[in-house]
C-alpha cells in the first residue's frame, strides 16, 4: 500500500472565512486520504481577532454505525492578534499511521469567550433542510471543554452552513 | 505488532479507546462527493426531461446506499422527481450499473433530495458515470445546484467526460451511446454536485 507525504482534504486554493467559532462547540468534518498517511503534523489556515488567545483541540475519530470514536489527537494553546494564516499542531496523543478511507477530525475551539477566531475553508451550502443521507459531518449543539472520547452523530447538528462548512486541513508526515 | 494502543488526551490516558492503527479492512469511503470545492457553483435550471451524465474517479470502495442532489424550485407544491444513474463506461457505450429516484413535493425553496437506491452495490474504485433527470409537475424547471462551467467554443476533445441528451426522457436508460451526447457550451457540459453516503 501506497505512503503520502501530505493529505489535503481540497484540490485547490479555499479562501472562505468560515463562521466564528464558538466557544467550546466541537466539529466534526471529514478527512478522506487515499493511502496511508502519518498523522503527525496538522495545519489550518485561521483567521484571528486582536489578542485571541485560544486552545485548539483536534480529536481523530472514526466512525462505525453512528458512532464518532476517537483515536488520537492534538492539542495546542495559541495566542494570535489580527492574524490570517496557518496555525499548526503536532505531538500527537500516540504514534498513528492512518489507514486509507474516511476519517473525521473533531474541532474544538476553546476561548474562553473573549476571542474572535474562525477557520478559512469551504462554507457549505444552506439548504432549508438538514442533510437527510449518512453522515457526513455536523457539529455539537451543547458546548464542551474537552473532546468526548465517543459520540453519537445523532445528537449533532447537520443543518445550515455553520454546522456543515469545512476548514482547510493540510495533514503533513 | 500490537495494533491496539491507550489513546491519552491532553496527557492523560482515555479509558476503553483503542487505537486502531492498520486496521487491515478494505479502504472504504464513507461518503464521495464529486467536486468539494463551490466556488463559483449555484442553482441552475434544468429543462424538464433532459438527461446529463458526467465522469468521476471514486478514489476508494464506496457503498452506493444514498445519492443526494441539492435542488430548488421556482414554486410551492407539485411533484418533484430526481432520478440519478450509476453508469460504467465500454468504448462508447455507458451502461447502466445502478439507479435511485426519490418522488417527492418540498416545501423550502432549495432542499437536499435523497434517492432510494434499487439495489445494494459496493461501488469499486475507479471511473463511473453519474447520470441525473429531473422530472416536474411544475410548467416552471427546477434548478439543481452544479458547478460553474465554461462555455469552451468547441466539443469536449479527446475520450467521454461529460454530456446530455437532447432529446428528454422519463427514465435512465439502459445504455446511452455517448455518441448522442451533446458535449458543448456549458449547459451540456454543467455537472450537478451530488455526495453519495454509505
Amino acid at each position: 500500500m501506497a505512503q503520502l507525504d501530505f493529505h489535503v482534504n481540497f484540490p485547490g486554493i479555499v479562501s472562505e472565512t468560515l463562521a466564528v467559532a464558538s466557544n467550546g462547540t466541537l466539529s466534526f468534518v471529514p478527512m478522506s486520504p487515499s493511502d496511508s498517511v502519518s498523522f503527525n503534523k496538522l495545519n489550518f489556515y485561521m483567521s484571528a481577532g486582536s489578542n485571541a488567545t485560544f486552545t485548539l483541540s483536534i480529536g481523530l475519530y472514526s466512525l462505525t454505525g453512528s458512532t464518532l470514536s476517537i483515536t488520537n489527537s492534538m492539542s495546542r494553546s495559541i495566542t494570535l492578534s489580527n492574524f490570517r494564516g496557518y496555525v499548526s499542531l503536532s505531538a500527537t496523543s500516540v504514534a498513528q499511521n492512518i489507514t486509507p478511507g474516511t476519517w473525521w477530525l473533531g474541532l474544538l475551539v476553546s476561548t474562553g469567550g473573549n476571542s474572535s477566531v474562525a477557520f478559512v475553508g469551504q462554507s457549505f451550502v444552506n439548504p432549508g433542510n438538514a442533510f437527510p443521507g449518512g453522515f457526513i459531518g455536523g457539529r455539537m449543539t451543547d458546548s464542551t471543554n474537552a473532546l468526548p472520547a465517543s459520540y453519537a452523530t445523532s445528537n449533532l447538528d447537520v443543518t445550515g452552513t455553520d454546522a456543515m462548512s469545512v476548514p482547510t486541513i493540510i495533514l503533513t508526515a | 505488532m500490537n495494533l491496539f494502543n491507550s489513546v491519552k488526551f491532553l496527557g492523560r490516558a482515555i479509558p476503553n479507546v483503542v487505537v486502531a492503527a492498520n486496521k487491515g479492512v478494505t479502504a472504504q469511503l464513507q461518503y464521495f462527493e464529486n467536486f468539494p470545492l463551490h466556488e463559483g457553483a449555484t442553482f441552475v435550471a434544468r429543462s424538464n426531461g433532459t438527461l446529463s451524465v458526467h465522469a468521476v474517479n471514486v478514489f476508494l470502495s464506496l457503498s452506493f446506499n444514498y445519492p443526494l442532489v441539492l435542488v430548488s424550485r421556482p414554486n410551492s407544491g407539485g411533484q418533484q422527481t430526481v432520478q440519478f444513474g450509476l453508469y460504467s463506461l465500454n468504448g462508447s457505450t455507458l451502461s447502466l450499473a445502478n439507479s435511485a429516484s426519490n418522488s417527492i413535493s418540498f416545501s423550502n425553496d432549495s432542499s437536499w433530495i435523497s434517492m432510494v437506491t434499487s439495489a445494494t452495490q459496493n461501488i469499486s474504485p475507479g471511473p463511473w458515470y453519474f447520470a441525473l433527470n429531473l422530472l416536474s409537475s411544475q410548467t416552471s424547471n427546477l434548478s439543481m445546484y452544479a458547478n460553474t462551467s465554461i462555455n469552451a467554443g468547441n466539443a469536449v476533445p479527446g475520450g467521454f467526460l461529460m454530456g446530455r441528451m437532447t432529446a428528454s426522457t422519463n427514465g435512465m436508460p439502459a445504455s446511452i451511446a455517448t455518441s448522442d451526447l451533446d458535449i458543448t457550451g456549458s449547459d451540456a457540459t454543467r455537472q450537478p454536485y451530488v455526495i453519495i453516503t454509505a
